[in-house]
């Protein structure tokens, strides 16, 4: 009775080591990489190509960093990239919530008709059309300008899509309640309807600001100049300048790691308060931004 | 009453007045949106398919109606054969083994204490990382001298690779890096999906002596069959859509061995300026993605199975 007993707990044990030397070996699957960007970035650009490859760096080079800053036109990229990201964050939310809102509270004529044209960019790739764009926006003259790039953010179908179908949760008595006792439609928007969908409006703005932060494909295929160039593009032409036949792995991994910051700070601030929040017994099972996502999924499948 | 009346004048004003009656005219709402979508995505597309029917040198601007005459080099070129082939073997890989790799780490991570979280939460970095960045953090691991991987696998004795650079194993560094960055989001929709499976239906099962493997596919799969075919759909589409990584760390080479479907187009309008070519190309994807598209739209709408 009792060693059986001690031999399932010795077994029981046994398996939580295992369990937790997979999720170790997974976290290291999917750290690594990190910490290899990081370790590379402060190499020097000899040590970045050496065979064997060093697993610390011999001597911190953080003029890497300093080099990225000064040389590389980094300045300009950058700035462009905040621009376009704040711009058509901006310009995508603002146009989206109309365009929701009057899909999901308002009724008008050929609203059906119209809802399902707005789906449009769901089924249509941007692959399929950035084609005739880059030749329509080539006759306006409008190439490498940020109206150019500003202009297919207006239009967002999945934004619509889920920012309707949050609206269309917020219940109509409650609206109806805020009118009788004499709301204006300013504050029936602002005091009643955005405030119910906060977490949806959180969960998109971060999505969007993220995705244009992120992007490439538009810049690269839209821009013939780096006039409106962002950060991801400025990787291209780091990588494609060889010296003496060595890939400035260096400089490309602290361009690379200037890139992440804003996400993986996200990420580690959140990671560390779940788990401050973990220690006083405050369970917060996903990260913030995850947590989101899943209730912005459930939605997909409740109205869609 | 007269007294409210003027109170409500006072309080608005010009700007909410203004406000008011824009905000109960839907046209005017839905008009900065409709107007882009259809001159920049539903006239594109019209212009794609009229294109891919053309034949025309945009340097000297000649156009001539060709009817089906691009689709048919499509279909006679060896290289837009293997652009196919490519697309479904990458679609193959990322959507099957990639979803068996979801659905094994989702299962195993579907616990509440906080290692596992702190594991959930490193997964899904990846996914809000640009895919930019982390081609380039591959490409720097998969140097074929100085890389990691090609070090820890000589240190075990195994034979190494040149990775990305080379024809026989371009394809499957594309592949992984796809997966590495797209499992997090998944595994997070797993386990959601886990979640949200009753407990009361594992203690039935529980109650009739189920066997754990049984209990697995006949319930847990089952159950779970919503977010595994969204899943499902959304990566044979983003299989179909991939760009980023290829561009950044292959360009389509070596000889062809990663040019997926949407990278031909690209390559073909952009750099080679066959702008009928590219577009017939586009045509077909985008009958592919319609579809799946559809599928996810009208099909999803009935949940896959109900409880």
């Amino acid at each position: 009775m009792n060693s059986a007993y001690k031999r399932r707990k010795v077994l029981k044990l046994i398996g939580r080591i295992i369990e937790c030397l997979l999720l170790i070996a997974l976290i290291m699957v999917f750290i690594l990489p990190f910490y290899w960007t990081l370790i590379t970035s402060v190499k020097s650009m000899w040590e970045a190509v050496e065979n064997p490859p060093t697993w610390w760096p011999r001597e911190f080079h953080w003029e890497n960093y300093a080099t990225v800053w000064n040389e590389q036109n980094f300045l300009k990229y950058a700035k462009n990239s905040i621009i376009t990201t704040f711009g058509a964050s901006i310009i995508q939310l603002v146009s989206s919530t109309m365009a929701a809102y009057a899909f999901a509270r308002l009724r008008f004529k050929g609203k059906k008709t119209l809802f399902f044209i707005s789906l449009a960019d769901i089924m249509i790739p941007a692959q399929v059309i950035f084609l005739p764009i880059f030749i329509i926006y080539s006759r306006l003259g409008i190439l490498n300008t940020y109206l150019s790039y500003f202009l297919i953010y207006i239009y967002s179908g999945s934004t619509i899509f889920f920012l309707r179908n949050a609206f269309m949760q917020v219940p109509e008595e409650l609206v109806e309640a805020a009118r009788l006792d004499g709301a204006s439609e300013f504050s029936i928007i602002f005091r009643v309807l955005l405030p119910s969908v906060k977490s949806f409006m959180i969960t998109q703005i971060m999505l969007i600001l993220i995705s244009k932060w992120n992007g490439y494909f538009w810049i690269q295929v839209l821009t013939t100049n780096d006039h409106i160039r962002t950060l991801p593009l400025l990787l291209n032409s780091i990588l494609a300048r060889v010296e003496g036949l060595v890939i400035r792995y260096d400089l490309a991994m602290a361009t690379n790691v200037l890139i992440m910051a804003p996400m993986l700070l996200y990420i580690i601030v959140f990671s560390i308060r779940g788990f401050v929040l973990a220690l006083q017994c405050k369970a917060r099972r996903i990260p913030l931004l995850g947590k989101l996502i899943i209730i912005q999924f459930d939605y997909f499948y409740t109205f869609s | 009453m007269q007294i409210s009346d003027r109170f409500e004048v006072k309080k608005h004003g010009g700007f909410y007045k203004f406000f008011n009656k824009l905000m109960k005219n839907a046209y005017i709402l839905i008009a900065p949106a409709m107007i882009t979508c259809l001159a920049l995505t539903i006239f594109p597309m019209c212009f794609a398919v009229y294109l891919g029917f053309h034949k025309w040198d945009p340097i000297s601007g000649r156009k001539k109606l060709v009817w089906f005459d691009n689709f048919r080099y499509l279909f006679q070129s060896e290289d837009f054969i293997k652009v196919i082939g490519n697309t479904l073997l990458f679609m193959f890989f990322i959507v099957f083994v990639g979803l068996l790799i979801k659905l094994l780490i989702g299962i195993f991570l579907n616990k509440r204490t906080p290692l596992h979280n702190f594991t959930q939460t490193v997964i899904f970095t990846p996914h809000i990382v640009a895919s930019v960045s982390v081609a380039i953090i591959f490409m720097g691991m998969m140097a074929p001298k100085s890389g990691l991987f090609n070090t820890v696998l000589s240190t075990f004795g195994l034979p190494t690779s040149n990775w990305y650079l080379g024809a026989d194993s371009a394809m499957a560094s594309v592949i992984m890096v796809s997966i590495w960055q797209s499992t997090g989001y998944g595994v997070l929709l797993i386990i959601a999906g886990l979640r949200g499976i009753p407990d009361y239906i594992y203690e039935a099962a529980r109650l009739d002596r189920s066997k754990p493997i049984n209990t697995f596919f006949k319930i847990t799969i089952p159950l779970l069959s919503p977010t595994l075919l969204y899943l499902l759909i959304t990566t044979v589409c983003s299989a179909f859509t991939s760009f980023d990584v290829i561009k950044m760390m292959t360009d389509g080479g070596p000889d062809n061995a990663t040019n997926l479907i949407a990278y031909y187009v690209y390559q073909q309008g952009m750099m080679f300026n066959q702008y009928g070519r590219a577009m017939a190309a586009a045509v077909i994807l985008l009958i592919f993605t319609a579809t799946l598209s559809a599928i996810n739209f009208f099909a999803l709408d009935r949940k896959v199975y109900y409880q």
